[in-house]
């Protein structure tokens, strides 16, 4: 329900992840120059094992990653070199931008040489490192071995699991690390560098406090920052992650929004209703998204998609740096079975964070990311007695989006948070 | 549901969906004074609204300036110059449907392009809501698209298929497949009645999958203009194993709801 008046800008943008963005366009250039070097860059599917490449030297571009800055740049010749490969777009998007990005560095696809690809793309890659995050990851990493001649290495990541276990029979990811440090040494023929890796793990830890320190700031009401300030710094953990400079930018972050509670700023102008986001995110709307919701005098307070990676910073021991990687890939968002996922990571999360509401978002092209939501969902509606709405986009591909439908169901779902609160 | 004052206004409900814009005009007392069904082309624009408000304002004797109060509601609910202040059409249905039938507690609502099932509390607001995705699949102007394609007026197909023995199994809603699979029908010798009956089904088996995301409650009630198909109608019911409620013009229920609104809006 809305007042059809001009409209001011209502969400009030945490200005320190900003910088974020600049650190990731200086990373990919570095990508390019070490490339030019002769330094290894190594593309990849899924986040857990990112520290042990990183470790070795070689430069690490996480594909999904890669994909939303496309998306999110709107380079439209990724989409299309990718159909053009024969890929439908029922496809991962991720997949298929990553796809199409591997054809026209290779120069197998023309597009508009205005654009600077350094700073959108990494170099094309000398190995490919995939998680077995899902099957259209795996066939992406056998399409990639092939079209581009490269080594793959993948683990073999068994899902179900409990939270925070590594089951004995589960020892076999912690095994398959071991193999990949062989692999790795033999494509750096360097020896493993453990110090460096405990040393990345370490600055996780830190980048993983900051961000817990961020979740517990959104639990104030008003809440100083949104979720959309929040994944403003995902690339912290899915870019910059082990660098330096990722706690340091979510510890400027941190103070900037400590700050703004100090002294009494919202992270949107008039805060009526708090959301809580369950599932994926549509990369190329975070800006227009974030601005939609303080429209609405919404503050989406919390979600799941930055819950996958590294949640808890006391989770991650230096010391114990192969089982800290695997237990990071088992207890990710879509390898937990959904009671866990639903108890652990949504239930406890959305009580602390006292949601109006849940969005729960269905992402066209992907299958695995959507289709425990609804569970999930239920779970925690019924639990918090809340109402659910659902809305349909995808990760990179506005093909799939609808404004108006998405505008009628989110305002459709403020109208009976409305409706109940008249009627207490 | 709120009271309204004791005043004589009059206030109007536009619901400006994907294919038609409709208008009701309402006085203080919630009784109805007038409305307009108004459809140009495919898709409501500016001058569909114009139209249709002018001419319920015409039919009620009264003008732009008598009314108090205006609440836009469906797909262009946000076109300026028409609504003082929009709801959305979730609202606005389960409000019109209660006004029609306050025991109703479950709205199907068929439109132009989407399709929606609505749960009622019971004040008549919403309780929780499904909606399709964003395709037009076993929408109105699914339906469109067949009976053009059958060549049979659209006016006639809920008949029509009333008649049909044998259902033909018709497994897509999609305007694209059941369109190719419509042609392969029609050239293995299937009767127009039987496809007619098979598009009807497929469309009720559809929504059959979107209420049970809410749960269905009695009394059930259907709005949008594909309520006016008695095809859709008998084999929504017998999908849904209930009796569906239809009020006198199911297609204005939603600038019905959207009048009401304005009621408890005006000055």
């Amino acid at each position: 329900m809305s007042d059809n008046k001009p409209k001011e800008r209502k969400h009030n943008r945490v200005m320190a992840t900003r910088a974020v963005n600049d650190a990731v366009e200086a990373y990919y250039e570095k990508c390019w120059a070490d490339a030019e070097k002769g330094a290894l860059t190594a593309w990849g599917e899924g986040i857990a094992y990112f520290p042990l490449i990183r470790a070795a030297g070689i430069n690490y571009v996480f594909a999904d990653a890669m994909s939303a800055r496309m998306g999110a740049r709107k380079f439209p010749y990724a989409k299309e070199a990718a159909a053009d490969f024969g890929f439908l777009e029922e496809t991962c998007s991720y997949a298929r931008f990553h796809i199409g990005a591997s054809r026209i560095l290779k120069g197998d696809f023309p597009y508009d040489k205005s654009w600077d690809l350094k700073k959108i793309m990494a170099p094309l890659p000398d190995v490919y490192f995939n998680t077995d995050a899902c099957s259209a990851g795996n066939t992406w990493g056998e399409l990639l071995r092939r079209y581009l001649n490269i080594p793959v290495f993948t683990v073999f990541t068994r899902r179900v699991f409990t939270w925070g276990e590594i089951p004995p029979e589960d020892k076999h990811v912690v095994e398959q690390l071991k193999e990949m440090v062989k692999f790795i040494e033999k494509m750096t023929g360097k020896p493993y560098d453990w110090d460096k890796l405990r040393e990345i793990l370490g600055i996780l830890k830190q980048s993983a406090a900051m961000r817990a320190r961020l979740r517990d700031l959104m639990k104030l009401r008003p809440a100083p920052l949104t979720y959309f300030d929040v994944l403003s710094t995902f690339a912290s953990f899915t870019i910059l992650h082990g660098l330096p400079e990722a706690p340091k930018l979510l510890g400027d972050v941190v103070k900037e929004c400590e700050e703004r509670v100090a002294k009494g700023i919202s992270g949107i102008k008039n805060e009526k209703y708090r959301l809580y986001w369950l599932g994926a995110m549509f990369w190329t709307k975070l800006g227009s998204m974030a601005e939609k919701f303080a429209q609405l005098d919404v503050t989406v307070v919390g979600g799941t998609y930055d819950f996958m990676f590294y949640p808890y910073p006391e989770e991650i021991d230096p010391d114990k740096p192969l089982e800290t990687l695997a237990a990071s890939a088992t207890s990710c968002g879509y390898t937990l079975d959904n009671d866990n996922a639903a108890e652990i990571a949504d239930f406890r999360l959305c009580k602390d964070l006292n949601i109006d509401g849940i969005i729960v978002y269905e992402c066209h092209t992907c299958r695995m990311q959507s289709g425990s939501n609804h569970d999930r969902a239920d779970y925690v509606a019924r639990r918090l007695g809340v109402p659910i709405t659902y809305v349909t986009g995808d990760f990179v591909d506005d093909a799939f989006f609808s404004e108006a439908q998405f505008d009628t169901r989110i305002e459709g779902l403020l109208e009976i948070i409305d409706a109940r609160r008249r009627g207490k | 549901m709120r009271i309204h004052k004791v005043k004589n206004y009059i206030v109007a409900g536009l619901d400006l969906g994907s294919l038609t814009a409709k208008t009701v005009i309402m006085d203080s007392s919630a009784r109805i004074l007038s409305s307009n069904v108004t459809q140009r082309g495919l898709i409501v624009d500016e001058e569909a609204a114009k139209e249709s408000f002018k001419r319920a304002l015409k039919e009620a004797h009264v003008s732009r300036n008598d009314i108090a109060f205006t609440v836009s509601t469906g797909y262009g609910r946000k076109i300026e110059g028409f609504g003082d202040k929009d709801v959305t059409e979730l609202s606005c249905h389960a409000r019109g449907a209660y006004y029609m039938n306050p025991d109703i507690r479950t709205v199907i609502d068929i439109g132009g392009q989407d399709s929606k099932i609505i749960s009622l509390e019971n004040d008549g607001s919403v309780a929780a809501f499904v909606m399709n995705d964003k395709c037009a699949a076993g929408t109105g102007r699914f339906i469109e698209v067949m009976s053009s394609a059958l060549g049979v007026p659209l006016k006639d197909i809920g008949k029509l298929s009333l008649q049909s023995k044998k259902p033909a199994h018709v497994s897509s809603t999609c305007v694209v497949f059941a369109e190719s699979e419509i042609i392969s029908l029609v050239s293995k010798g299937v009767s127009k009645i039987d496809i007619l009956a098979g598009i009807h089904t497929a469309i009720a088996r559809r929504m059959y999958g979107l209420i049970k995301g809410v749960g269905i409650k009695d009394v059930v009630a259907m709005s949008g203009g594909v309520a006016k198909n008695e095809g859709v109608v008998h084999f929504l019911e017998k999908a849904i194993k209930s009796k569906i409620y239809l009020a006198k013009d199911p297609q204005i229920i939603g600038a019905v709801g959207a009048a009401l609104f304005a009621l408890d809006y005006a000055p």
